[in-house]
């Protein structure tokens, strides 16, 4: 924790070392976490680039009430639901368009294959990350978090503000859900 | 039937089971590096441009005081200069009837 500490007064002088580090030590958590929510390799690194963009100007505020990578997976999911919401916006914007017969190039959402998944569950993976789209916010994070980010419940509990219990909670309905959904995908 | 659905359902749900990290474009820091030293402020050059800020709001401040003192000063004069001239017509009646009155004719 004093480690931390003083990294994190060495941030807030600016010091590019520890920016080398915070990047070093952070990108491929802050990558895989965005990644596991958008499902988009490019949008991705451009998210992760407001990340650490956010972290260095917000970088005062930060109070050291809870672990810096805590406070960084916060801003992470923060930035990633930001661009999902923009991303909405702008399919209804162009659903309406076409509507009014105002031609504009669609965009189709393709399946999504994560790198990080063996080459023989490649499609099974895709089926779920589509299906995992479908579940609320709060039990799409904790089970991507847990899932593919392959953090505890505790460390989740503390990255969304809620109990251990909660998240175990979340994340056995987020399961059924998903069972459902699958279900009714593999029964057509 | 139902058997096979629930196998494929189990193994979708598992798929996930060894999912290693996926990499980052290895190029991320370079760039990350170039973009915050863009928007990193320079605490020297920070404060440097405070300094010409305040020096510059503090020069035009005294000029505007020192101009209007001296308009101020200018006025007062012309007043003093008017009211010395007043003096010395009524010391002279130099504003006495007017030679021409034609309303008392």
């Amino acid at each position: 924790m004093s480690d931390q500490i003083h990294f994190v007064a060495l941030l807030k002088t600016g010091d590019s070392g520890a920016y080398d580090k915070l990047i070093d030590d952070y990108q491929h958590m802050v990558y895989n976490t965005v990644l596991g929510i958008v499902n988009h390799l490019h949008d991705a690194e451009d998210i992760t680039q407001n990340v650490f963009i956010q972290v260095f100007k917000s970088i005062n505020d930060f109070k050291g009430d809870s672990k810096l990578s805590t406070w960084i997976y916060r801003i992470a999911i923060t930035k990633s639901l930001e661009w999902e919401r923009k991303k909405k916006s702008k399919r209804s914007i162009n659903y309406f368009k076409n509507l009014m017969g105002i031609s504009i190039e669609t965009i189709e959402m393709s399946a999504f294959h994560h790198p990080g998944v063996e080459l023989h569950n490649k499609e099974m993976a895709a089926i779920l990350f589509k299906a995992i789209k479908q579940l609320p916010e709060n039990q799409r994070l904790a089970f991507v978090l847990i899932k593919v980010e392959g953090l505890n419940y505790q460390e989740v509990g503390e990255i969304m503000n809620k109990t251990t219990k909660s998240i175990e909670g979340l994340v056995l309905r987020a399961k059924a859900q998903l069972k459902l959904i699958l279900n009714d995908y593999f029964s057509e | 039937m139902k058997t096979n659905i629930e196998q494929q359902i189990e193994s979708t749900l598992n798929s996930l089971d060894a999912i290693q990290r996926a990499e980052i474009s290895p190029y991320f820091k370079t760039r990350m590096k170039g973009m915050l030293t863009e928007i990193q402020p320079d605490p020297a050059i920070f404060s440097f441009r405070y300094t010409i800020a305040f020096a510059t709001i503090a020069l035009i401040l005294t000029a505007n005081t020192f101009l209007l003192y001296q308009r101020f000063n200018q006025n007062t004069s012309a007043e003093k200069s008017v009211q010395s001239i007043g003096e010395i017509s009524e010391i002279y009646h130099l504003n006495s009837t007017p030679v021409l009155d034609y309303d008392n004719q």
